[in-house]
């Protein structure tokens, strides 16, 4: 009976392997991929593209992609399903895509699927993250950032990570320094941040703490001169961080008061 | 432990390039990146070796190494590109050791800067082979204000002298996929190659004061390719920038398949317009 169901097992291994190369399925993906959004002051547009048909171009199909704006609060103030033709893409403008009364600060979600529920197309990628980049400008349009993808919902948590940032940050050119910090999870996280200066005798100054919301976000302004920092080299660390990728954003303003960003 | 840091100038861009070489901890090993780190630091034009110095920096835990004009003075000749290739090394053996440096670019004339960290890649064993690769950049803005540049470190052997191109198509699709216009470039290896996407653009695209989102689709053959997109306001200085991910950060499946399918691309989406 056992070399029975042995030899069954080798002659129906091939065969359900041939089923799953060779019968349309759903395209699988992973959690959504989450970045910070900025309103008020700023304005943020991401960039969603139908990156499936651009890898398997002979059997391109549309794509959706879900996506949802959360508040700081953690609040979701709209959701949305935006689809993407082959080999298109879309410049998603969230006053357009989700109304005009939008929040300050808070965190948008995307998650591709394919359009069609079964299709022969795109199984030989695996399972599929979401792709996309953002853009920070302000209403004056002497500014910009570009980040990309940050991390996903629910990753794996990095709470107990003593975060700091390669970047070192020169004081003479930067008046002030604003970090957006994301929480893509579903339960509040204490986070702390600080800057210091690089070194042996590293020192910790200007700590902020904050509770982020689940689903929220949190901003932290730093005025340099104000924190004693008006030269020299800096950098920035966190106590801990929600999730092991949701580093913060940060903007950079110069003396003009125009920005630039970067994840950190 | 072993790593190669690959990065490039962007002149064309009229901006000047620092890099600050790290030796840091990296995340939950804070406190780990003890030891020294000692550089070596390759300078290549247009595939030609063009500064070598196998002790270029000694870097101690926490600290940085620069790479400027100031340091490594043929990178003042601001009328060529330089690809740059940093050989880390790190504590004993041969393995890679991941580690992120910052690239700093800044607009001559009026100081705006922008920065970036990105990884290290490991240290091919042997001679370098080259594969085909898929660039997918769905971070382009144009309009009569804003420019975009897209550099290509474009690493090949490592043996003197000149070395071989490789066929790349570059395509830019609209945002209804249809392609706007494509172009054959013959990219040398070891060298740095910048695409200035309004100039490639020029007379195919109405621009206005709004910005116009494209993605910009290029398929060739490298060894290994550190892929930069930076955004230039014109009249207001704004600068931003922000490196390509791998396919590996989206996908996780059949990548011979996936390099041999995406090289089958022809024409976008029927159509024109954006």
């Amino acid at each position: 009976m056992k070399t029975f169901w042995v030899n069954a097992k080798t002659v129906l291994r091939p065969l359900k392997r041939s089923m799953e190369q060779h019968l349309p399925g759903r395209l699988k993906v992973a959690a959504p991929v989450v970045q910070a959004f900025l309103g008020g002051e700023y304005a943020t547009r991401y960039t969603l593209v139908n990156f499936p048909s651009l890898y398997s171009p002979q059997t391109a199909h549309a794509c959706v992609y879900d996506v949802s704006l959360h508040a700081a609060d953690g609040r979701r103030v709209a959701s949305r399903t935006v689809r993407i033709e082959p080999f298109g893409s879309m410049e998603v403008k969230p006053e357009d895509l989700f109304g005009a009364n939008l929040p300050d600060l808070g965190m948008f979600t995307a998650r591709i699927r394919s359009a069609s529920r079964f299709t022969f197309a795109y199984k030989h990628l695996g399972v599929v993250t979401s792709h996309f980049y953002a853009l920070y400008i302000d209403q004056k349009g002497s500014s910009l950032a570009l980040v990309h993808p940050q991390t996903l919902i629910n990753a794996d948590r990095g709470e107990n990570m003593r975060w700091q940032s390669g970047y070192l940050l020169d004081a003479r050119s930067i008046r002030k320094l604003v970090a957006i910090q994301i929480n893509p999870t579903s339960r509040a996280v204490d986070a702390g941040l600080h800057l210091f200066r690089p070194g042996a005798r590293a020192e910790s100054v200007c700590a902020m703490d904050g509770l982020i919301p689940a689903m929220g976000a949190r901003k932290v302004v730093w005025d340099l001169p104000a924190c004693g920092i008006t030269e020299g080299l800096f950098s920035i660390a966190a106590r801990g961080l929600p999730t092991n990728n949701a580093k913060p954003i940060l903007l950079t303003y110069f003396a003009d008061g125009s920005f630039t960003g970067m994840h950190a | 432990m072993l790593g190669q840091f690959i990065f490039s100038t962007c002149n064309r861009a009229g901006l000047s390039m620092t890099a600050l070489l790290r030796n840091t901890a990296r995340n939950e090993d804070a406190g780990a990146a003890e030891s020294e780190m000692w550089v070596g630091l390759n300078v290549f034009h247009e595939g030609v070796l063009q500064y070598e110095c196998a002790e270029f920096a000694t870097v101690e835990a926490d600290g940085y190494a620069e790479v400027s004009a100031r340091t490594c003075p043929i990178l003042s000749d601001e009328t060529k590109e330089f690809l740059l290739l940093a050989r880390c090394s790190r504590g004993p053996g041969d393995g890679y050791f991941p580690q992120e440096h910052q690239v700093i670019y800044e607009s001559r004339g009026d100081g705006r800067t922008t920065s970036l960290l990105y990884d290290q890649m490991p240290v091919p064993g042997g001679t370098p082979k080259t594969n085909s690769i898929l660039l997918l950049a769905p971070k382009v803005w144009l309009s009569t204000d804003v420019d975009t540049f897209i550099t290509l470190a474009n690493v090949g052997s490592y043996a003197l002298g000149r070395s071989s191109g490789s066929r790349w198509q570059i395509d830019f699709l609209g945002q209804t996929g249809a392609k706007i216009h494509g172009v054959v470039a013959n990219l040398v290896q070891n060298a740095s190659h910048v695409v200035d996407v309004k100039e490639a653009l020029a007379g195919r695209l109405d621009l206005t004061d709004e910005l116009t989102m494209l993605t910009v689709v290029a398929r060739g053959e490298t060894a290994a390719c550190a892929i930069l997109t930076f955004l230039r306001n014109r009249k207001s200085r704004a600068l931003a920038l922000e490196h390509s991910l791998s396919p590996h950060y989206y996908m996780n499946g059949d990548f011979v398949r996936v390099r041999k399918e995406a090289f089958l691309f022809r024409d976008g989406a029927r159509g024109g317009g954006q």
